[in-house]
């Protein structure tokens, strides 16, 4: 059994987690209120509340329980020591917090109950994960519901500790071995069934992630933001992504665990568009700005610039082939423009000004990736807006934004 | 709020501003932003929009408003008792709009705002804003022969 250093770690972590929690890490207001002596008095009060309402794991009591957190600390030496805790509730759920001396894991009966080994590795090695990133050191769960933080703030906050769960699995999913027994953990915890006839594929779960993502599309909705941890699919599905790029050849690993972040970016933006820097990143529009940008950007028939070939599959929806989608766009443009409006009209709620703008900025992105936005594109960017209840006279104003911001990067 | 802050809010606004074909610009101190708008007898009015604050739900509030009297302060000069019942009045009557005073240590400005939650701003609906308060600062600035905003 080989130990984990904070390097090893690090390998593997989660880099939005790492980015988010710097950036909160930095924030005068956080900074504040971590200090404050409300918080540190938190700090002291989880290990009394649990000595007082739950029992402490001991060799003598719970044996494989404390085999298992023997071996977890074994293989993280660096990290506090750890005192395990079993409460009681039928939910199964674990967490971590810190206390003055030691790390407090803290187990419901139904967790310990209903969990096989690997599984209960998986849980326990999630939450020694937590400690190992240091994700204890900034007590999200006080700072969201803390009435001194600013909503903006508090979404922050929410959006990294989102973050910071994903790294917390890939933790547990390295430590247990076992994408199967990570995914069967999971789907446990959130379904709360523990029959042994069920059979969790994880690919099957992981697949779930698309179905939801195009629900949430539909719906247009964003007020997933204060969650504190992402969905369950979306959380199977970075699993999965992460084990296969780390499983695959030494040589090839960097580039395929960016590609899985970049990918894990994005659907982690799913549940807070605000966390995505890049206008193209709304993960909400994507379809608008790929279906739009490719009918904007064929429509003078030359071939496409190789930028905006990039720009096209940068927001390309999952599942599409792009040169066969370019073929289409050359020979029947009106497909493209007709899945443009479809997404428009489809969705449940009304689109917001803001989304309009964005999608008409994203379109100029798209078409001025060349360095240029010629006039046929203009025309048919126009048509596009029309389509949206934009104006022509609305449509070139925010045209002449857009070169006003200089926003082309070309 | 930061000035980083507001400048994101404003231009935010002025793309919904875009949106609804309405031509403006965030003015230089950066606490505003301004658009003109031209009424009927060749009156005009400037209209102003400020972040003001955050909706209990974490939504942005916005404040779309536009001057329509400046009073000098001093022993003889500010908001007189009567002027105020008036406002008060005019407040009660009117819809989409209401009056207010913004002091400065030498000025009393009377000005016809309205709230709005940026998130969910269409553009029609920022566009009957601004000539809702547009309207409402102008009549009240006419009913003293002026035409300074």
């Amino acid at each position: 059994m080989t130990c984990m250093t904070a390097a090893d770690r690090n390998a593997w972590r989660y880099p939005g987690d790492t980015r988010l929690m710097a950036a909160l890490a930095g924030d005068a207001l956080i900074q504040q209120r971590l200090s404050s002596p409300a918080y540190k008095q938190v700090r002291n009060a989880n290990r009394t509340q649990l000595l007082a309402g739950a029992v402490m794991v001991e060799r003598e009591v719970l044996p494989h329980l404390a085999v298992a957190v023997d071996q977890l600390q074994a293989r993280l030496p660096d990290l506090k020591p750890v005192e395990c805790f079993v409460f009681t509730s039928p939910e199964i759920n674990a967490f971590i917090s810190e206390g003055r001396t030691h790390a407090v894991v803290g187990l419901s009966s139904a967790t310990v109950n209903h969990l096989d080994a690997e599984e209960l590795t998986f849980v326990l090695g999630h939450e020694f994960g937590h400690a190992g990133f240091g994700h204890l050191d900034m007590l999200a769960g006080h700072l969201a519901v803390d009435a001194a933080v600013p909503p903006a703030a508090t979404m922050r906050v929410r959006a990294w500790q989102r973050s910071a769960e994903i790294s917390a699995d890939r933790a547990g999913l390295m430590l247990c071995g076992s994408l199967a027994a990570a995914a069967r953990a999971l789907f446990k915890v959130a379904s709360g069934i523990v029959s042994p006839a069920v059979a969790v594929a994880p690919d099957k779960f992981a697949g779930q992630w698309q179905r939801l993502v195009d629900e949430v599309i539909l719906d247009g909705e964003r007020e997933f933001h204060h969650f504190s941890h992402p969905f369950p699919p979306l959380r199977m599905r970075a699993m999965q992504l992460f084990w296969n790029a780390w499983q695959g050849s030494a040589s090839t690993r960097g580039e395929s665990m960016r590609q899985v972040d970049e990918t894990i970016d994005r659907m982690l933006a799913t549940m807070d568009p605000a966390v995505a820097t890049d206008r193209l990143g709304d993960p909400l529009l994507s379809g608008h700005f790929f279906w739009g940008g490719l009918y904007v950007v064929t429509s003078g028939g030359r071939d496409l610039h190789t930028a905006e070939l990039t720009r096209l599959a940068s927001v390309a929806p999952p599942g599409i082939e792009i040169d066969a989608a370019i073929a289409e766009a050359r020979s029947t443009p009106e497909r493209c423009r007709d899945r443009f409006a479809a997404g428009f009209r489809d969705r449940r709620r009304k689109f917001t000004a803001l989304e309009l703008h964005r999608i008409v900025f994203g379109l100029l992105d798209v078409a001025s990736a060349d360095g240029e936005v010629s006039p046929p594109e203009l025309e048919r960017l126009r048509e596009l807006a029309g389509l949206l209840e934009i104006s022509h006279e609305a449509c070139d104003l925010v045209a002449s934004q857009y070169q006003r911001e200089n926003r082309h990067d070309a | 709020m930061t000035p980083e802050e507001k400048l994101v809010i404003l231009k935010q606004v002025e793309s919904v501003a875009a949106l609804a074909g309405l031509r403006g610009a965030i003015d230089n101190t950066g606490d505003h932003f301004a658009m003109g708008f031209d009424l009927a007898a060749g009156r005009t009015q400037r209209i102003f929009v400020r972040p003001t604050g955050t909706a209990p739900d974490g939504k942005t509030v916005i404040t779309v408003f536009s001057p329509a009297r400046s009073l000098t302060k001093g022993m003889f000069g500010g908001l007189g008792r009567q002027e105020a019942i008036d406002i008060l009045r005019m407040n009660e009557a009117m819809f989409f709009a209401r009056f207010g005073i913004y002091e400065t240590p030498s000025e009393v400005t009377v000005v016809a705002s309205l709230d709005a939650v940026l998130e969910t701003l269409d553009a029609n609906e920022l566009r009957t804003h601004a000539y809702a308060v547009a309207n409402a600062a102008d009549q009240y600035e006419a009913k003293f022969s002026t035409n300074r905003f």
